[in-house]
């Protein structure tokens, strides 16, 4: 028995020494990988258009067709899940690292911001430093969230699969992406099984009051940093883009960015319910036009495939020329 | 309250302190408090019915004895295992014949653990009859066989003098069997917390829409679905195996390195050992065993293993899963498989997998149609290229996660086999296998609330 716990003992006191330095340290094996906010800050130290957003960003915008069509560096820098409340200190930290950003593009995910902030993707655990870690663990301790479930998860078992497996797994990833973009290829599917899928389970859709706090503190960082900014809705499949619910909060949405005057781009459905509601607004001028009705554009309910990034990042380019 | 492994935990270890802190005579008391404030924190609405269960069975237990000689013992007994019969038999099947039968009532809940402690009074009442053991004289005794906390969620259906014996004989720490103990407690948990909670997800994605999978997905989701519920029920069985030995009470394993099996019989040596041994000393040897000629020994075969598929739920798929076992078991040669020369070993234990996989598809799949557009996907668009292993992998995490999950989760199942192959040949690394799982469990385990699958039946 005595033999045991000296073994159980050894093996706690190099788990908590392997712990501490995962949460300092392992951001740094990061550096030279083409996605995360690491590479960003230590590699260009600019972006001519940056991407932060969710997975709808990796999967929905085409690196190449940015690359080729529009000038200077393009970044996509996309968590799954992302929550204003975490693009906030993604952004936050770029720039206090000194990174330029000519103009950011900010995902219109209306899901994540119905939620209350939870950490939907660990990975921006392994792109960070232990002082950004506790920023998060904070703002879940303020909004109630925090549990020892979190705590666990966020500074224990996070990302001990992806670095453990680094080697390997660093070169299975990398040949995936480009500046944060996804450069595999992606299928599209089919109306049945799109719709077999199972359903975006959400209670309550009001717009959350962190969430909102958080757009505004990016409003005004932007302002401070002379970035221009745009709120761009992604495409989403025609079940989703006609939900009711999925209106009401783009609506409520689309209201705080022109309040703040902050630029936006929406989706056809979105925009011609707008301009039934609203019409001395013209949102028809800041529609991006894309047929949610096609199946083979999509992956899923939310997520484009590569046939869809492709015509949907034309498309964006078209209206910025 | 939902039933968490690591509440459970706490639980256990709170109790565990408790338990050698007080004096020797009142330890089994502590037992019994403990295991009603179990069952009553996990769902006390059944906590009546588990002691209306206890008080009846005790008494007919009595009965059963002092009208031994007389024939009046039958009787008591036959109404004994009615009485149980009829509750678990209400409570487990009845909204199956609702749903069959249309019939316009709510459905109901399943008494937490009702599987296990009906079996555990059956063959208690049983044994008295049998008098293989006489009647348990303290009822404090016998309510902690029925409601023995570790046991009582999901087994192992352990026979009443596994419990009553120590507690009459007195417990005292012993520290060997408390190492024995704490070493299947981090192998239960890595087999629980570290690999069946972490493929959960994959294998319910992949069932819920087969079809939107690549077939290779399909066969990855069947192997591990093999893989989640032995690590599920066999880690929570060594976890209630391992706080039994450190609470000072011996306890035989419930699973016996059951994929090592070489045919069919082999595999039920190994697999959910209390549940096989109870139904062959409960029904198939009452049946007449190989008693009466091999036609009926066949019969005897096939009627107890649908027994333990109806044990397992009332849907259809279970009886054919019991039956399905039942057949092969029956066509299993006599001969002992350890005599069989290498490449015939390994044909065997390929031969058996493949029907125990086969047999996990029955078990996991609750339709017909289902099941046919499964196994239709699965073997017609069969092909592995690098887009059908990638897409495959893709539902792990649904980000570039996924590989590195995969990679884990296979690096876990070379040391769980691993450790399970040394111990075939008689070689326990236990000190090795114990240091790499408590780092396992500490780095790499789930959190969150899963549900052990056992705990349904």
């Amino acid at each position: 028995m005595k033999k045991l716990l000296k073994i159980f003992l050894s093996v706690l006191l190099l788990c908590a020494i392997a712990l501490l330095l995962k949460n300092e340290f392992a951001r740094l094996l990061t550096k030279n990988s083409p996605y995360g906010i690491q590479t960003l800050i230590s590699k260009t130290a600019s972006a001519e258009n940056l991407f932060v957003g969710s997975s709808m960003f990796r999967q929905g915008i085409d690196i190449f067709a940015l690359e080729e069509k529009s000038p200077g560096t393009s970044w996509i820098l996309a968590y799954n899940g992302n929550q204003p409340v975490w693009e906030k200190i993604i952004l936050e930290s770029l720039l206090n690292n000194n990174v330029k950003i000519k103009t950011l593009f900010l995902d219109m995910y209306a899901y994540s911001v119905v939620v209350p902030p939870k950490v939907s993707d660990e990975r921006l655990f392994l792109h960070t430093d232990l002082k950004t870690k506790k920023e998060f663990w904070n703002i879940l301790k303020q909004t109630g969230n925090a549990s020892l479930q979190e705590l666990f998860q966020m500074f224990v078992t996070s990302n001990n699969e992806i670095l453990w497996t680094w080697p390997l797994n660093k070169k299975l990833t990398d040949n995936r992406y480009l500046r944060g973009g996804n450069t595999a290829f992606s299928p599209g599917s089919t109306d049945s099984l799109i719709r077999s899928l199972p359903p975006v389970t959400i209670d309550d859709f009001s717009f959350r009051k962190e969430q909102k706090n958080a757009l505004l503190e990016i409003f005004a960082l932007c302002k401070k940093h002379n970035v221009n900014l745009v709120l761009i809705e992604t495409p989403k499949y025609i079940e989703i883009a006609t939900d009711s619910n999925y209106l009401q909060v783009m609506t409520e949405y689309i209201e705080l960015a022109k309040a703040n005057r902050v630029e936006f781009l929406i989706s056809e459905s979105t925009a011609n319910q707008m301009q039934q509601k609203d019409s001395s607004f013209n949102y028809i001028e800041r529609m991006i036009p894309f047929n949610s009705d096609d199946p083979e554009s999509f992956q899923d309910r939310i997520h484009l495939s590569s046939k869809g990034r492709k015509i949907y990042t034309e498309k964006i380019l078209k209206f910025f020329k | 309250m939902p039933f968490s492994i690591y509440l459970f935990l706490v639980f256990c270890f709170f109790v565990l302190a408790l338990f050698y802190a007080v004096p020797k005579k009142a330890r089994p008391l502590i037992l019994l408090f403990s295991s009603i404030a179990f069952y009553g924190l996990c769902d006390v609405r059944f906590l009546a019915l588990l002691a209306i269960e206890i008080s009846f069975t005790f008494y007919l237990g009595k009965k059963i004895e002092a009208n031994l000689a007389q024939n009046k013992a039958k009787k008591f007994l036959f109404l004994g295992i009615l009485f149980v019969l009829t509750i678990l038999g209400f409570f487990k099947y009845f909204n199956f014949f609702v749903e069959q039968f249309s019939f316009s009532f709510k459905s109901i809940l399943l008494p937490l653990g009702i599987s296990y402690y009906s079996f555990k009074a059956i063959s208690y009442l049983i044994d008295i009859y049998k008098q293989k053991r006489s009647s348990e004289p303290s009822f404090t005794f016998y309510a902690l066989y029925i409601s023995f906390f570790p046991h009582l969620i999901c087994g192992p259906i352990v026979r009443s003098e596994t419990i009553t014996e120590p507690l009459k004989k007195g417990i005292a720490y012993n520290p060997e069997l408390f190492k024995q103990g704490f070493l299947l407690l981090v192998s239960g948990l890595f087999k629980k917390v570290v690999i069946a909670d972490r493929i959960g997800t994959y294998i319910n994605t992949i069932f819920a829409t087969p079809e939107a999978y690549p077939s290779f997905a399909l066969l990855l989701a069947l192997l591990l679905f093999a893989l989640q519920l032995y690590c599920d029920f066999g880690g929570y069985s060594e976890i209630a195996v391992g706080f039994t030995k450190m609470f000072g009470i011996p306890c035989n394993d419930n699973f016996l390195r059951p994929y090592f099996a070489l045919n069919i019989r082999d595999f039920w040596r190994r697999w959910h050992i209390s549940l096989s041994s109870w139904l062959r000393d409960y029904v198939y040897i009452p049946l007449g065993g190989n008693r009466l000629g091999k036609k009926r020994q066949h019969f005897n075969t096939l009627v107890t293993f649908i027994a333990c598929g109806i044990w397992h739920g009332s849907a259809l798929h279970f009886i054919l899963w019991g039956l399905w076992h039942g057949v092969f078991n029956t066509l299993t040669p006599r001969k002992d498989p350890q005599l069989f020369k290498k490449p015939v070993k390994i044909l065997a234990f390929v031969l058996t997998f493949s029907i125990v996989l086969f047999g996990w598809l029955l078990f996991k799949i609750d339709s017909a149609p289902k099941l046919l557009q499964f196994l239709s996907h699965l073997i017609s668009d069969f092909s592995i290229n690098v887009s059908t292993i990638s897409n495959s992998l893709l539902p792990f995490t649904y980000s570039n996660t996924c590989i590195a999950h995969f990679l884990t989760t296979l690096a876990f199942v070379f040391i769980l086999f691993s450790q399970e192959y040394l111990q075939e040949k008689g070689k326990d690394k236990e000190y090795l296998f114990f240091t790499i799982q408590l780092f396992c469990v500490f780095l790499f385990c789930q959190t969150g609330n899963s549900p052990f699958l056992y705990a349904n039946f």
